[in-house]
């Protein structure tokens, strides 16, 4: 059981990591980035050239990546998503849905559809902590993603920048009218949001190996993850990962494996069924 | 009236999406034979689609600049159906009712299950598809389908069988994904365990599935101390780090999926005494077919190694040429299939000895253990004949 909980956490971290940037840009912007996985993956693979290609360090790989991941999302911002803003809800959402492919499609024509093996920063070394063991891999990003969960809430909190982000969805036209300059906010937004994301592909790639479609799977866990946590929170998104992760392997000693996934999906019905905000989501309460 | 419009049109559109072919045969033209195929191009196997895609085409390459077939030079179409038993149907639906291709091939296991059945309908010959099923393909009884790789019911016995016998593996288990192919593992898998009376212990776990801890776990608390893995080949490679996390290090097995140099790139030293089936000649074969496949390889594509999926599609592209040839003119589906049924001990270049007959299409059964020592593949049995499929 304890090595089942300690597997949970090293997975739910995985989909924390991206379920933080997810909930980073739906927070300010309201908009559900399906391209948030492909973001993460093109960077990586960004990563992966630079140091194939060029014999960089490793450190400066991912360097370049988090930048990259940062551009992807202010060109994503500008050209795909400005333009649709004002079209409701699902126009955004399918925009970035065509993103997702648009991104995929292009990542195989450049990369192909070789799987890669990708360095860790970390190494490939398992800890021993009382008996149970985890990957210093694993840990690392479970401390990256709590990291980047609590410096993000501190940046929307404590800084002009981010407190004038959070203003932003509370009434976009209030927000113009009192001088903020929205078209920027929302551009900084989803390149944070990005970067964070390709901050995830470059830890993930080193467990799942580097290919195509090595975020498609988590891209899923990291929506069930935002929506469990609340979509508004941060830290709810962190707490969420964790929770799905322990629950999937904690369920699997009592039910067959192939059920594992499923079950990640009716912890998430039951807790909105009981909770539609998400478990730490604030409910939303509109005049009418 | 709106509604009776709206109707028809449906009638008219289920009954278009239902009916089959008609089961004629194309117009043969005396310069050209269209050879259709789908692959998993994009989606979640494309590095396999690729490979296969460049092994057909090899073969193709090396057929058309001997002249081609009796004076007949291959077209190949190629489908990217994105690994989805659906596309695959509409993709061989387009390559038989509009390019009017003469014969198929394909690759992959859930989508030739699919495929097989429009194409026994169309009559169209179905030849040597990557992937394999005793209960779905294999032994499924089509007049139309051929198969040039063992069941993987037969694949796993044979393995986890010879790994009890000579591996020293007292305590087998499997870890494999959940479709048509991986319950034909499932069944291999039953037949070595209860045959040596060993305990059943199968995990199974969804396609695309990325941390395979959980069931590795499941199989370490169980107290395997071998693991069998059902799944593509990058999969099973997670599941060797997964375990690895976990300090775990039980004998991995495998099937001819494995059985490619990519495995080893992916674990590095982790693939060391990694076991895998192996049913094409290997390349450091004396055998003329292999250094033919091998010049010609480098030929049209230098910088690709002979990986297995590369060798299996060369190979069973090469076998379709020969059972072309070998039909009497005029050349027809019905003589193609003729022709294969004729074939006793057949020379099957790079697959060995092929056999077939009007009951039986499940034509190759023997393979070879191979095992990476070094950070190499090597020999490590015999040619192993299951015998008789069951």
């Amino acid at each position: 059981m304890g090595q089942a909980i300690v597997n949970g956490l090293a997975e739910g971290s995985i989909y924390a990591v991206l379920a933080i940037g997810l909930v980073f840009i739906y927070k300010i912007t309201e908009v559900a980035n399906f391209a948030q996985g492909e973001i993460a993956m093109v960077s990586a693979f960004v990563a992966f050239t630079v140091l194939e290609r060029f014999g960089a360090p490793l450190a400066a790989a991912l360097v370049v990546a988090v930048l990259t991941g940062g551009l992807a999302g202010l060109l994503m911002e500008r050209i795909a998503i400005r333009p649709v803003l004002g079209s409701g809800v699902l126009g955004p959402a399918v925009v970035t849905l065509g993103l997702f492919f648009v991104l995929h499609g292009t990542a195989t024509v450049l990369w192909g559809p070789e799987v890669h093996p990708f360095p860790s920063f970390f190494g490939n070394e398992t800890l021993s902590m009382g008996g149970l063991l985890v990957s210093k891999q694993h840990l690392a990003i479970m401390a990256a993603s709590l990291v980047t969960a609590l410096a993000l809430s501190a940046f929307l909190r404590f800084t002009d920048t981010g407190l004038a982000m959070r203003s932003i969805p509370q009434n976009r036209f209030a927000a113009r009218l009192i001088g903020l300059d929205v078209p920027r906010l929302y551009g900084l937004t989803w390149m944070i949001g990005a970067a964070v994301s390709a901050m995830g592909g470059i830890l993930l790639a080193p467990i799942v190996f580097l290919n195509t479609n090595m975020m498609v799977d988590m891209t899923n866990n990291a929506f069930a993850v935002a929506v469990l946590g609340g979509l508004g929170s941060l830290v709810g998104a962190f707490v969420g990962g964790l929770i799905l992760g322990v629950v999937k392997n904690i369920g699997v000693i009592y039910f067959p494996t192939e059920m594992k996934e499923s079950m990640a999906f009716v912890i998430v019905l039951v807790v909105l069924l009981f909770k539609p905000e998400g478990l730490f989501g604030k409910p939303q309460f509109e005049k009418i | 009236m709106q509604r009776g419009l709206a109707f028809a049109i449906l009638a008219g559109s289920m009954a278009a999406m239902l009916s089959g072919p008609a089961r004629s045969e194309p117009d043969m033209s005396k310069n050209e034979i269209v050879i259709g195929a789908y692959a998993g191009l994009t989606g979640p196997i494309p590095l396999t689609g690729a490979q296969m895609q460049t092994g057909w085409q090899t073969a193709v390459d090396e057929i058309n600049a001997a002249g081609g077939i009796n004076g007949r030079k291959i077209r190949l179409l190629i489908e990217d159906d994105q690994y989805e038993p659906s596309r695959a149907v509409s993709a061989a639906r387009k390559l038989v009712e509009r390019d009017g291709v003469f014969l198929m091939t394909g690759l992959g296991t859930p989508t030739t299950t699919v495929v097989a059945r429009y194409l026994e309908r169309a009559g169209v010959p179905l030849l040597f598809p990557m992937g394999a099923s005793a209960s779905q393909l294999n032994q499924a009884g089509l007049k139309s389908l051929f198969m040039a790789q063992p069941a993987y019911s037969s694949q796993a016995e044979t393995v986890i069988g010879w790994m009890v016998d000579h591996g020293g593996v007292k305590a087998p288990c499997q870890i494999n994904q959940v479709d048509p192919a991986g319950e034909d593992h499932s069944l291999g898998y039953r037949r070595a365990a209860e045959k040596r009376n060993l305990p059943v212990i199968i995990e199974g776990t969804e396609r695309g599935t990325m941390d395979f801890s959980a069931a590795v776990l499941k199989a370490k608390n169980a107290g395997c101390d071998m693991v069998y893995t059902g799944m593509p080949l990058e999969s099973s490679a997670r599941v060797v780090t997964a375990a690895d996390r976990l300090g775990w290090h039980p004998k991995f097995v495998g099937f001819t999926t494995q059985a490619d140099a990519s495995l080893i790139k992916l674990l590095g030293p982790l693939a060391e005494g990694f076991h895998a089936a192996e049913i094409t000649l290997a390349p450091e074969s004396d055998a003329p077919s292999m250094r033919d496949y091998l010049a010609q390889l480098k030929k049209s594509h230098p910088d690709t190694p002979p990986t297995f999926f590369i060798t299996y599609a060369y190979a069973s592209m090469m076998l379709a040429a020969k059972a072309i040839r070998e039909t009497p003119e005029p050349l027809t589906r019905k003589g193609v299939i003729a022709t294969l049924e004729s074939w006793k001990e057949a020379d099957g270049g790079l697959l060995g000895p092929i056999s077939y007959s009007a009951a039986d299409h499940d034509g190759k059964k023997s393979l070879y253990i191979i095992e990476v020592k070094g950070g190499r593949w090597h020999k490590v049995s015999d040619w192993i004949d299951p015998g008789p499929a069951r």
